[in-house]
């Protein structure tokens, strides 16, 4: 009985260490084919890259816009039943702004990007393994990290942060609307408070976080696809995988993220 | 085709997101970091705290620039605050050269005003605890020069601080609560104490227990004196009593003119005018009794407030019987419940 318990903790224990080394081996395969694309960019599939960046990006914009858009609203509506009691409602402005523009407006667009991008590159990439795609581009000599990920993770990298201005504009008009319909604020009054308040750098701030939380959901995803296991259910459980493991990577890479601007003053 | 159209898409979305990046740049206040600014700078020798790295400075409550920088002088110990102001803010300055800029005007604008009483000061930004920089014009006897030693910068132009209404504030209370920690409440309750023990050894003495006893029993007897009168001697048998005088004299009236009319007829001669000589007597004294019987109601009146006067007196003695030694209580005082 003991035996078999420290078998098994030695056997899980095994298992993580290799796929620790699979993911930092895989981490340092997109790295260097990032770095050969620099080096030679025609070798990037542009119209891969396009294809994800329309489908990343683009068509993200609608629900990003709505979903941010509820976001400010609700933010701002909690903070006003609080602030009115005191009198300070135009507080609310400092509230949504600050709070849309450095953590849920980036963060949101993550979350959303997350479910449309994350788990679409898992499913994709472990169908392509379930149908012995990637063998076949191996066998060809080309690189399933070159071909597959790097589009992919360009795509994100990019689309994340203008989807990320997009949240935070329409989070700040979620904001600015329960301003003016429920505070009984006028949109100069509630702007000019804005604009007061929030820095261009805390703008800047919160769209770069777009950028790392891009990578994040591209690297994690591709990587859940090339663990699944070759079978339609394998497609499935590493879909859903991706998207559990993306949304627990960015919460802790923002975490990361924010300590380092507080560092910064920010 | 499609391949168009996603390119389309993906332009379109690229030229929107550039043109709100500066959009929202400019609108958070990118321009204001390529504008010119002047530099002032103050110094604080009170706590500073709430003020930040760019909070407001305002002039007479304008918002006209922001903190650059909070430092501490370590020398001096005093906080030097650095502070950049947006000359567009003042409009018509006057020029006193072509060239001159408007940063320049502003400058020179803050020393003439400098000199006019022009002062910083902290104030607080409604109940959040933070602070701004508030710029007004204080008299002399307020402003509270403090020497800024290595300041080489010529453009940068300093203000002497006055202490912040709420700085102010703080000072009342604590040399209030200063004054009040120099009262000696050990010696004041030590005082009391002795007062109270002397006023219990007062009271304790045997002959004021005596006294208080005895005042009781005269008042006691007082007040059964007062009592008999007042059951004796009532209103009503007072007015009967009167009533019956004065009946008396009206009848001994009747009776002696009628006995004058009756001599007068018999005309006796010497006895008669020795008769007539007594009933003037009589006449007389009945006309003085006559008079006295207006000062007898009166005195019957008196000798009744008096009785009453003496049933109070003994009822207030019955409640209060130290009161004889003590004079009359003060009435008490309620104090105010808050």
């Amino acid at each position: 009985m003991i035996r078999k318990f420290f078998e098994s903790i030695g056997k899980h224990s095994d298992d993580q260490l290799k796929n620790s080394h699979d993911t930092l081996a895989f981490l340092g395969e997109t790295v260097a084919s990032l770095a050969l694309l620099l080096k030679n960019p025609r070798k990037l599939r542009w119209s891969n890259f396009a294809y994800y960046l329309d489908n990343c990006g683009v068509l993200a914009l609608p629900i990003v816009l709505l979903i941010c858009f509820l976001m400010g609203v609700t933010i701002a509506f909690q903070s006003a039943i609080q602030m009115v009691k005191f009198g300070t409602e135009i507080y609310v402005a400092d509230l949504v702004g600050f709070s849309m523009l450095k953590e849920f407006g980036p963060l949101m667009v993550a979350i959303i990007a997350t479910g449309r991008a994350g788990s679409s590159f898992a499913a994709e990439i472990g169908s392509m393994k379930a149908e012995e795609e990637i063998s076949a581009l191996t066998t060809m000599g080309i690189s399933p990290v070159r071909f597959l990920v790097v589009p992919k993770l360009l795509a994100m990298i990019i689309a994340m942060p203008v989807l990320t201005v997009f949240g935070d504009i329409a989070g700040l008009a979620g904001g600015l609307a329960v301003g003016m319909g429920f505070l009984g604020l006028t949109a100069e009054t509630y702007l000019s408070r804005t604009a007061e308040v929030l820095t261009p750098m805390v703008f800047i701030l919160g769209v770069f976080k777009g950028v790392f939380f891009g990578a994040m959901i591209a690297l994690v995803g591709c990587r859940e696809g090339f663990c699944s296991q070759a079978d339609s259910q394998g497609v499935g459980r590493a879909a859903t995988s991706a998207v559990v493991k993306s949304i627990l990577c960015l919460i802790i890479l923002d975490t990361i993220l924010t300590v380092i601007y507080s560092f910064w003053g920010y | 085709m499609q391949n168009k159209q996603r390119y389309f898409r993906i332009g379109l979305l690229s030229v929107i997101t550039v043109l709100l990046l500066i959009g929202v740049m400019f609108f958070l206040g990118l321009a204001d970091e390529f504008s010119e600014k002047v530099h002032i700078v103050t110094t604080f020798s009170e706590s500073v705290q709430g003020l930040t790295k760019g909070a407001a400075v305002k002039y007479k409550g304008v918002p006209i620039g922001q903190v650059d920088n909070i430092s501490i002088l370590p020398r001096e110990k005093i906080i030097r605050v650095d502070m950049s102001i947006n000359p567009e803010v003042f409009v018509g300055l006057p020029q006193d050269g072509k060239d001159e800029s408007p940063c320049e005007q502003v400058i020179k604008f803050c020393r003439r005003e400098r000199a006019a009483g022009l002062c910083c000061y902290l104030e607080l930004s409604g109940i959040t605890g933070l602070r701004y920089i508030e710029m007004d014009y204080m008299p002399e006897n307020r402003r509270r020069l403090q020497p800024l030693p290595e300041i080489n910068e010529p453009d940068t132009v300093y203000f002497a601080s006055v202490p912040g209404t709420f700085n102010n504030m703080i000072n009342s209370v604590a040399t209030s609560l200063d004054k009040i920690s120099k009262i000696n409440i050990d010696q004041i309750v030590k005082g009391v104490d002795e007062n109270l023990e002397a006023l219990n050894r007062i009271l304790s003495d045997p002959a004021i227990q005596q006294t208080i006893s005895q005042v009781h029993k005269a008042s006691e007897n007082i007040e059964k004196i007062s009592q008999n009168i007042s059951e004796n001697v009532t209103g009503e048998e007072l007015k009967r009593f009167i009533t019956s005088v004065n009946n008396n004299l009206d009848n001994i009236n009747n009776l002696t003119s009628s006995l004058h009319h009756k001599l007068d007829q018999l005309d006796t001669g010497n006895i008669n005018s020795q008769i007539s000589g007594v009933l003037s007597e009589s006449r007389r004294l009945l006309k003085e009794l006559q008079d006295n019987r207006s000062d007898v109601v009166y005195t019957m009146h008196k000798l009744n407030a008096v009785l009453d006067s003496c049933g109070e007196l003994v009822d207030y003695l019955k409640n209060d019987p130290s009161s004889v030694i003590r004079g009359k209580s003060s009435p008490e005082v309620e104090l105010e419940q808050k």
